[in-house]
């Protein structure tokens, strides 16, 4: 994800399924622009009108921030679909969830659950 | 011409269709009318048209203890104050290009050199100073074809890319480069651009009487880079990257008809990207012409 996401070190650890606020059963906005590219995305955020670029792992991870799975589900599912340790996947999905929470792109916790 | 005022006061119109982009210019001041005529003879027509971006060059009140100003307005709008003559006609074209994205809000403007070579669209944004406008003079006189050195102008629903062939607009420091390349610049009237400095102009025509590109689809989208004594080298870029580096140099984003990230999107789904490092501009050129597929001179050529 540029403005850095991917290469990013990893942000201070949050055990999976422990995530607080909006990570923790992290919901993608719907209110954006997503134009897919190759694995990788565009997503263009109206309000702000900021673009930012997501890299496969972003995009893999945006796709599956649907509300219903919690950050250890999502580690669980970027692990068995793509060839990466359950620990590694962890660590990509805690990094990235903070990139998608500091850029606004998850719903507010305070939103109903999906 | 430093600093000296046409004693002619009577307004001289000149309309010009520079490919999808038309103008005029109006002007009391003989020498720049002049100026502009001879850069754009073979694109002087009778009207402009009701859409034209409209340039007026007024002398400035004189006050005691200043030195008077033009006033250079575009479509009505104050642009700049220069003080000297030989600044006028680099802020004529600047007052053009600031306007064109609102005057053709069907299009996608980037900042870019855009080239056609074969029936393909080639684009290469980049900021003021990554050499995009040496390296497409240069190609051009390897037989590619000029669309612009400023802008890539990209239909928003055709996705083709369309001409604006303005002259090649060279900064003092490039000057020895583009002589190496056999465009001849001494003789030429030296004009002030600002912060840029010194520099000349040089309408593709000149070049090559058949300089001028057509309207074609975008197939290679490459971000060039100067770097003095690299050896040139292209590097991939991905589809989503490139879209991205696009927008970052689109003017209007958000003042075209379709969102402009949505056909960016589209554009690079046709297109090969990449990085250029340029350095020597022959081996830069060599390289490019083995990117698209052989010389485009002997296409020229043969054809």
């Amino acid at each position: 994800m540029d403005r850095e996401t991917a290469a990013k070190p990893a942000m201070a650890a949050v055990p999976p399924g422990e995530g607080t606020g909006a990570t923790r059963f992290p919901r993608r906005r719907t209110d954006v622009r997503v134009q897919e590219l190759d694995g990788e995305a565009l997503v263009y955020d109206a309000t702000t009108a900021d673009t930012h670029l997501l890299n496969a792992t972003a995009y893999a991870i945006w796709q599956v921030c649907d509300g219903r799975r919690d950050t250890g589900a999502i580690a669980t599912h970027l692990s068995a679909t793509y060839d990466v340790s359950a620990e590694d996947a962890g660590e990509h999905v805690r990094r990235i969830l903070e990139e998608f929470d500091e850029r606004c792109l998850l719903e507010s916790p305070d939103q109903e659950p999906a | 011409m430093f600093g000296l005022l046409d004693r002619s006061t009577s307004r001289t119109v000149t309309h010009v269709a520079l490919g999808v982009v038309r103008a005029s210019l109006e002007t009391p001041v003989q020498s720049l009318h002049d100026g502009f005529r001879r850069l754009y003879r073979p694109f002087v027509t009778e009207d402009a048209g009701g859409d034209a971006i409209r340039v007026r060059v007024m002398p400035g009140s004189l006050h005691w203890g200043h030195r008077r100003r033009f006033r250079v307005t575009a479509d009505d709008r104050l642009r700049f104050e220069p003080v000297r003559s030989d600044e006028l006609l680099p802020r004529v074209e600047w007052a053009i290009n600031w306007e064109v994205p609102a005057s053709l809000p069907h299009y996608l403007h980037l900042h870019a050199s855009s080239l056609e070579v074969n029936g393909c669209g080639v684009i290469l944004p980049g900021h003021s100073g990554s050499g995009k406008s040496t390296l497409a003079l240069a190609l051009l006189t390897r037989g590619w074809r000029y669309l612009c050195d400023e802008f890539a102008l990209i239909q928003a629903d055709s996705l083709l890319l369309d001409p604006f062939p303005r002259a090649v607009c060279i900064k003092r420091p490039g000057y020895p480069v583009i002589e190496s390349l056999g465009v001849r610049l001494t003789g030429r009237p030296h004009y002030v651009k600002g912060s840029k400095g010194y520099v000349r102009f040089v309408h593709p025509l000149e070049v090559r009487e058949d300089a001028i590109g057509r309207r074609c689809p975008v197939r290679y989208v490459i971000f060039p880079t100067y770097v003095e004594d690299a050896e040139p080298a292209l590097a991939p870029l991905s589809r989503a990257e490139a879209a991205f580096a696009m927008h970052q140099v689109c003017f209007n984003l958000f003042g075209c008809r379709r969102l402009g990230l949505d056909v960016l999107a589209e554009v690079v789904r046709g297109a090969e990207c990449y990085r250029l490092t340029s350095g020597d501009i022959h081996r830069t050129c060599a390289l490019l012409e083995r990117l698209v597929g052989g010389s485009a001179q002997q296409v020229v050529r043969s054809a």
